[in-house]
């Protein structure tokens, strides 16, 4: 068997990650995985003074929560997405909610992506790396 | 990079409990948002309070399951579907529609508090054998094997008013009958001679016959001798109370061993290349309520590791690609795992391959001809001692704040987060002033007792989120997250006047005892370790400056 879990960061880049979720646990653990895989995560628990530090930063992709308590994550989206400097901005919902619904009005607002919770420590990364262009060197070239 | 590896399933394993440690705290939350709820509400405060739940219901269903609280998490959900249906609707809810929140709510308390489940693996799911378990006492059923009838009825009395379902034997020869029916939380036996002169109806030699042993049992005696104490240790008890019977007492040791009992579901993990072996092992242990997860692949043990969180390994000797013995000595590499115990299940008979098994990280051998009841005890037995080291590791046994160890560990969580978030970090280092003169003056109690109201102080005036830790002795430290140092400064000062001012009693009379505290902020400061050695650095200033007061560090 190919262990491949413990040789993902082989000629893989470094991506510049920032996370905004209203559950700092949440934070961390999405942080932890990422950070693992050789990533560099920034985070924001609110949703109002996320905006200006991506502006700054400009990262390479948000993990965005859908519902926060002081800011929607679609309003959010669609105002990063309305940046000039953000061009190749990757955003992905991280949600509770499962639904076609939500999924949908997430795409309609720019999202790269939908993934739901709860998340799995096995599991969450691939996909993320997968919507910014990185693919598991273990599948193959 | 196996280490990267292994120090990423600790981070995890940190995270889990660190939630684990916070899920009290957030479910005071949500039941404070829903009080306004349980009452007659306008319905401007239903709105709000509805509001507050499904926002805090919320957060619960995405992080709940994240971390391992299966159950937990899909009540959370249950309770936000509600309250977004209520939301909806013009009106405010009825009583009906309250009252079945707070039933959910209820039930979410209950998931918490049996929190146990972990999330399924990527591939097996995890199987709950816990269940069963916990199906069978639900109702604190505790069966009365006593002769005498007065007794009888006075224990069936007293013991119903305590919420005990009890249930009696219509004559001795029955309880065989009655334990195949069904399970007791606990038996209740009288080991005393009948009126008609004969040994109790329950002689302890008969007991094990009977199969009594599958539950805790309680034996009454009017007797307190050596020999019957020997007879009751022999036939398995779990308590032994002497006539006559005080009620009080007798509850007081059922509700302990009823409590242990209903502690969440041991975790397993079965490593086995065959399939029909692990599955034989996993129904035997699934059946005395235990949850299991089965890898046939060794390579796959350390991936599971992380998702299972197992608190015993029972693994093959021989095995494709390696065997017990490395794999075993592999996981012990991994500091996180060092201490999870390891069981060879094996056909070996050898002795001596046996011994060399155990040499390499093995806690006990058992051969595959083992009974199961025998099996099941091993296996328990080194769960509970697990659990019983752990709980310790975790959380300093006088004071039950955090150990040194863990505080650590959960300033790196912290100052890892603020890092991220680009928010301040202060960490405090206390130390009680001429503590050693307290102990010689007034003894090692008083002195244990002046430790234990600082605990208590400090877990009174600081906020759940401060990570209040024991680091040994009468020194103590608290990261406190989100607060500058001159914020933090003034938390402490308020913490050292208060502690000044706690009059410690003993039988000479009444003293005090002043602390001094150093304390050091992230970002001046950037690692741990920096942080601490500022910290000390500023206790260390603050004992020289006269003690009874804290110093910020400067850089």
């Amino acid at each position: 068997m190919a262990s491949g879990a413990f040789h993902l960061k082989e000629g893989k880049k470094s991506l510049k990650f920032f996370i905004i979720d209203d559950d700092s646990d949440i934070i961390d653990f999405m942080a932890t995985l990422l950070e693992a895989e050789g990533h560099s995560v920034s985070s924001e628990i609110a949703g109002a003074t996320a905006i200006s530090r991506i502006v700054k930063q400009i990262p390479d992709c948000v993990l965005t929560d859908l519902m926060m308590a002081d800011v929607d994550g679609l309003d959010l989206c669609r105002e990063l997405r309305n940046r000039q400097n953000l061009q190749g901005l990757k955003i992905v919902f991280v949600s509770a909610r499962t639904s076609e619904y939500w999924q949908k009005r997430a795409r309609e607002s720019g999202a790269n992506g939908y993934i739901t919770k709860p998340l799995n420590s096995g599991t969450f990364v691939s996909p993320v790396e997968r919507i910014n262009g990185e693919t598991d060197p273990s599948e193959g070239p | 990079m196996a280490d990267d590896a292994a120090g990423l399933e600790q981070k995890l394993a940190v995270l889990r409990s660190s939630y684990a440690a916070k899920l009290p705290d957030k479910l005071e939350e949500i039941e404070e948002a829903a009080a306004p709820l349980s009452s007659e509400p306008s319905p401007e405060e239903a709105r709000h309070a509805l509001d507050a739940l499904q926002r805090l219901s919320h957060k619960l269903a995405g992080s709940g399951e994240t971390f391992g609280f299966k159950d937990l998490g899909k009540v959370a959900r249950q309770i936000e579907d509600a309250c977004a249906s209520l939301l909806e609707m013009d009106d405010p809810p009825s009583s009906r529609r309250r009252e079945e929140l707070g039933e959910l709510l209820k039930s979410l308390r209950a998931a918490a508090g049996n929190a146990s489940d972990v999330s399924p693996p990527a591939e097996e799911a995890v199987e709950d054998g816990g269940e069963k378990a916990r199906k069978g006492r639900e109702e604190k059923t505790v069966l009365l094997a006593i002769e005498d009838a007065a007794l009888t009825s006075k224990l069936e009395m007293e013991l119903a008013n305590f919420g005990f379902q009890v249930r009696l034997l219509s004559h001795p020869a029955e309880l065989g009958d009655k334990l195949k029916e069904f399970r007791p939380a606990a038996l209740v036996v009288d080991l005393d001679t009948g009126e008609n002169g004969q040994p109790g109806c329950c002689a302890p030699k008969c007991l094990e016959d009977e199969g009594a042993l599958c539950c805790p049992v309680v034996f009454l005696s009017a007797g307190d001798d050596i020999k019957a104490l020997l007879a009751a240790v022999r036939a398995g008890a779990s308590t032994y109370l002497t006539k006559p019977v005080n009620t009080i007492e007798l509850v007081d040791a059922l509700d302990d061993l009823i409590e242990t009992d209903d502690q969440e579901p041991y975790r397993i993990l079965i490593v086995d290349d065959d399939q029909s072996t692990a599955g034989y092992n996993k129904t035997i242990l699934q059946n005395a309520g235990m949850n299991t997860s089965v890898v046939t692949d060794p390579m796959k043990v350390m991936e599971r590791m992380g998702h299972f969180a197992p608190e015993l390994i029972l693994m093959d000797l021989y095995m494709p690609g390696c065997n017990g013995q490395e794999l075993a000595s592999a996981v012990r590499l991994r500091p996180a795992f060092a201490g999870i115990p390891i069981v060879f299940l094996s056909g070996e008979t050898d002795r001596d391959k046996q011994l060399a098994a155990m040499g390499c990280g093995g806690d006990d051998f058992l051969t595959k001809s083992i009974s199961s009841e025998h099996f099941i005890e091993s296996v328990k037995t080194r769960v509970q001692r697990f659990r019983m080291l752990r709980s310790l590791m975790v959380r300093d046994s006088m004071t039950g704040l955090f150990n040194h160890t863990t505080t650590n560990e959960l300033l790196e969580t912290e100052l890892a987060r603020s890092r991220r978030n680009k928010t301040p970090l202060t960490l405090a280092a206390l130390d009680i002033d001429h503590f050693k003169s307290v102990n010689d003056t007034h003894g090692h109690a008083v002195g244990d007792q002046v430790i234990k109201n600082l605990a208590k102080l400090l877990k009174q005036r600081l906020r759940s989120t401060d990570i209040i830790g024991r680091m040994g002795g009468e020194e103590f430290a608290v990261a406190i997250p989100g607060a500058g140092g001159r914020q933090a400064r003034e938390m402490m000062d308020r913490v050292r006047l208060a502690f000044s001012e706690i009059q410690h009693r003993t039988e000479m009379g009444a003293f005090t005892v002043t602390l001094s505290c150093g304390i050091a902020e992230f970002p001046r400061f950037t690692t741990a370790q920096l942080l601490t050695e500022a910290a000390d650095r500023a206790l260390y200033a603050a004992k020289e400056g006269g003690r009874d007061q804290t110093v910020l560090a400067e850089a």
